[in-house]
């Protein structure tokens, strides 16, 4: 550049980006072209040698530069010529084969649904879709949801522009109305440049090569059974130098378009940052939804290699993404982030650690590394074992309180995840010391002092236990201050009619040490009217009573159904 | 083989003169843009006031002075349709809604109410959008000039009649903002 600007704005972001896309694109169709003039050549050599150079037919024998005074400068360019507009034919039949598909599979592979209208938080995002569709001028744009914990957010497009913006609960849950209406400016900026388009492109020149290697190995794989068959017989074959050559071929010209594919995805992900801060007039929160989204579990997708450009982040977090070096540069789909980051708060005039100061905390490559390297666990979840995800996912997802029972992947042992040492960290600053009194006897965190309708009770925040003193059961029964909801009185009246059978076929929890005095409990059934099984304390004493999550609310249920207040 | 490096040699000033105007214009509109964003951000503001103002009313007794000189400020504002003279009104503006934003955690009923929280937000995101449309002005200008004063593509801007465009700066004691936007030719 002749005149070094002071400032790299928005505007030269794009301009940048766009430069830089149309450069790969066209490095990305002159390997294709070299290869498959290569293959072509090859493939000639091979013809020939099979069936004799001298009784070729005249227009194989111009395909080899030949004519009737051997090698000739016009043939050789028609020869390649022939070979470049076949290979370019090639590729855009695999194109178009690979642009029919229609939205609605592309959504159904990714697990989307349609925004509910009468949910608060789907409304708020159709109503920003709807905002994107006014300022992009593409109508209409389906909102999609994805029920997942995660936080992600997409966009696809159909060969046919039929377009969808989508986005997971979590990023629903989590991020404010300004971070998500950034978030879906980035995505409509991925429609605006047709990216789903371009990637569907890039991808059909790469797996032109995918295939014809897979035709090669398979071949390969003949050629190995058939020589082993003639060595048995004593019958001699030659063997298939063209094939292996064929093979090195393809199988480059795969690697290097899938990595230049990767380049194009990178420099895209720049543009529609660019863009989106164009839109929405707000570096800043972009940025903010970034750093949540890279913080947080993104979510789980199947999707084809194809439409994970078309995230707003990685599917997975890989240390490779975040180290920004040449290698993680080629290898990875997306910049790094810590370089998106960079250029969105250069943007807001703001600095880094402002964002970092504004979550709690950043994350660091060890981190990504520590948490690539954790095992997988499978937990107990909603009557269901889920999984398998590393610690960290399963935490940011909710499914882990300290009781729940946990596997590690590949293992037939299960624990609780307070007695696991992968979990015990997450849980370990409300963990008192051993020996303490007032510990959850189920999670072993340390029991908080509320108050139940007007009595003084201990309470677990995770498994919603209480421990009530002597004669504090009975006045909570008493008093008739929680109201409950119809639906609730109905779910407890199924549960009692369900319930038959001798204590010990009605316990549902093992047996525990009271918090308080650290003698055994007893179980008891509460009465024949509620058959809540509580657990007492057997120490005269004592004489606490300790109610599992939900069971002091289900004995108040049907006491009051029982007997209501005149 | 001479034609070809003449011809090249004739070629590179003209695509150089081509390159250069194109990106004259192409900051000289976005300039335009940009400032016409400002307005956009500051309209939105406005729209905001009025809101902020009946939901902390009630709340806020001891702030009564600042809420009527804020609507004050705003009816000025809206009533000058010169952007330029209008600055002065939004500085206050600007002033007021710092004030308020000082006091506004010293009321416990408005820090739990999510309707006032909401509209914070979106007064602090407008905040944000309204400084970030002047940065991006103020950017698009710095580049500007450097094309407009640097060698040799001075030449170029002097002969299409490419102007210096003023930088748009906020007067810190006083809280308006200040701007001379020079018309292109």
């Amino acid at each position: 550049m002749i005149h070094p600007l002071p400032a790299e704005t928005v505007l030269e972001a794009k301009h940048k980006a766009r430069r830089d896309t149309r450069l790969l694109f066209g490095v990305l169709l002159g390997i294709y072209i070299v290869c498959f003039n290569v293959v072509a050549v090859v493939s000639c050599l091979f013809l020939a040698t099979l069936t004799g150079i001298f009784v070729l037919p005249g227009f194989v024998k111009a395909m080899l530069y030949l004519d009737e005074n051997g090698l000739s400068l016009e043939s050789f360019l028609w020869f390649h010529l022939a070979a470049s507009v076949a290979g370019l034919l090639f590729a855009f039949l695999h194109f178009h084969a690979a642009r029919k598909r229609p939205l609605y599979k592309i959504l159904r592979q990714l697990g989307a649904r349609p925004a509910d209208r009468g949910d608060d938080y789907h409304s708020r995002f159709i109503n920003i879709v709807h905002e994107a569709e006014a300022a992009t001028g593409i109508y209409p744009i389906r909102p999609v949801i994805v029920p997942t914990t995660g936080y992600n957010a997409f966009s696809v497009q159909d060969g046919k522009n039929h377009a969808a913006i989508g986005a997971t609960e979590g990023s629903l849950a989590r991020l404010d109305r300004s971070e998500l209406t950034a978030v879906v400016a980035h995505e409509a900026a991925h429609l605006v440049h047709e990216d789903s388009k371009l990637a569907t492109t890039a991808c059909a020149l790469s797996a032109v090569f995918d295939r014809l290697r897979a035709r090669l190995s398979a071949a390969g794989e003949r050629y190995v059974e058939d020589a082993s068959s003639q060595r048995r017989t004593g019958g001699k074959q030659s063997a298939p130098v063209f094939e292996l050559f064929l093979w090195c071929v393809t199988a480059l010209g795969h690697g290097m378009a899938s990595l230049l594919c990767m380049a194009i995805s990178r420099k895209r992900e720049f543009m529609a940052d660019a863009h989106a801060v164009e839109m929405c007039k707000d570096p800043l929160s972009l940025a903010e939804a970034l750093y949540k989204i890279s913080e947080g579990y993104r979510g789980s997708f199947n999707v084809a290699q194809e439409f994970a450009p078309l995230f707003i982040l990685n599917l997975k977090s890989r240390s490779l993404d975040e180290r920004g070096n040449f290698v993680a540069n080629l290898m990875s789909t997306h910049p790094p982030m810590k370089e998106r980051l960079a250029k969105l708060m250069a943007w807001a005039k703001a600095d880094l650690r402002e964002l970092e100061k504004r979550s709690e905390r950043a994350v660091t490559e060890e981190e990504v590394v520590k948490r690539e390297a954790a095992p997988k666990f499978l937990v107990r979840h909603g009557g269901a074992w889920n999984g398998p995800f590393v610690p960290v996912e399963l935490m940011s997802m909710g499914l882990v309180t300290p009781s729940t029972w946990v596997c590690q992947e590949g293992e037939s042992e299960f624990t609780r995840a307070v007695e696991n040492p992968f979990f015990l960290s997450f849980f370990e600053k409300e963990i008192p010391a051993p020996g303490a009194k007032r510990r959850c006897p189920r999670c072993r965190v340390s029991l908080v002092g509320v108050r139940y309708e007007g009595a003084p009770v201990l309470y677990c925040g995770y498994c919603q236990g209480y421990l009530l003193n002597r004669g504090v059961l009975e006045r909570i029964i008493a008093r008739q201050e929680k109201e409950f909801s119809a639906d609730e009185i109905e779910r407890a009246q199924v549960w009692r009619r369900s319930r038959r059978g001798r204590l010990s076929d009605l316990c549902e929890f093992p047996a525990i040490k009271c918090p308080l005095c650290d003698a055994p409990m007893d179980k008891a059934i509460h009465s024949s009217l509620t058959t809540v099984v509580i657990d007492q304390c057997s120490n005269r004493g004592c004489r606490a009573s300790w109610c599992d999550g939900g069971e002091l609310e289900k004995i108040q249920v049907l006491v009051e159904a029982a007997c209501p207040a005149s | 083989m001479t034609v070809w490096i003449l011809t090249a040699l004739l070629l590179f000033p003209i695509v150089y003169c081509v390159v250069v105007y194109n990106k004259l214009v192409d900051y000289s509109v976005e300039s335009a843009n940009s400032w016409s964003q400002i307005d956009i951000q500051l309209k939105r503001r406005h729209d905001l006031i009025p809101r902020i103002v009946q939901t902390v009313k009630a709340a806020m007794e001891y702030e009564e002075g600042t809420l009527l000189e804020l609507t004050e400020a705003r009816a000025n504002a809206v009533a000058e349709p010169d952007l330029l003279r209008r600055l002065a009104a939004e500085g206050k503006i600007t002033a007021l809604l710092e004030r308020l934003s000082g006091v506004w955690e010293d009321y416990p009923s408005l820090k739990t109410d999510r309707n006032t929280w909401r509209l914070q937000r979106q007064l602090e995101t407008t905040e944000d959008r309204i400084a970030y449309t002047r940065g991006y002005y103020n950017d698009i200008v710095a580049n500007y000039n450097t094309l407009v004063e640097q060698f040799p593509s001075s030449l170029i801007a002097r002969v299409a009649g490419f102007r210096k465009r003023r930088f748009f700066r906020e007067r810190s004691t006083s809280g308006s903002g200040s701007l001379e936007l020079e018309t292109r030719r």
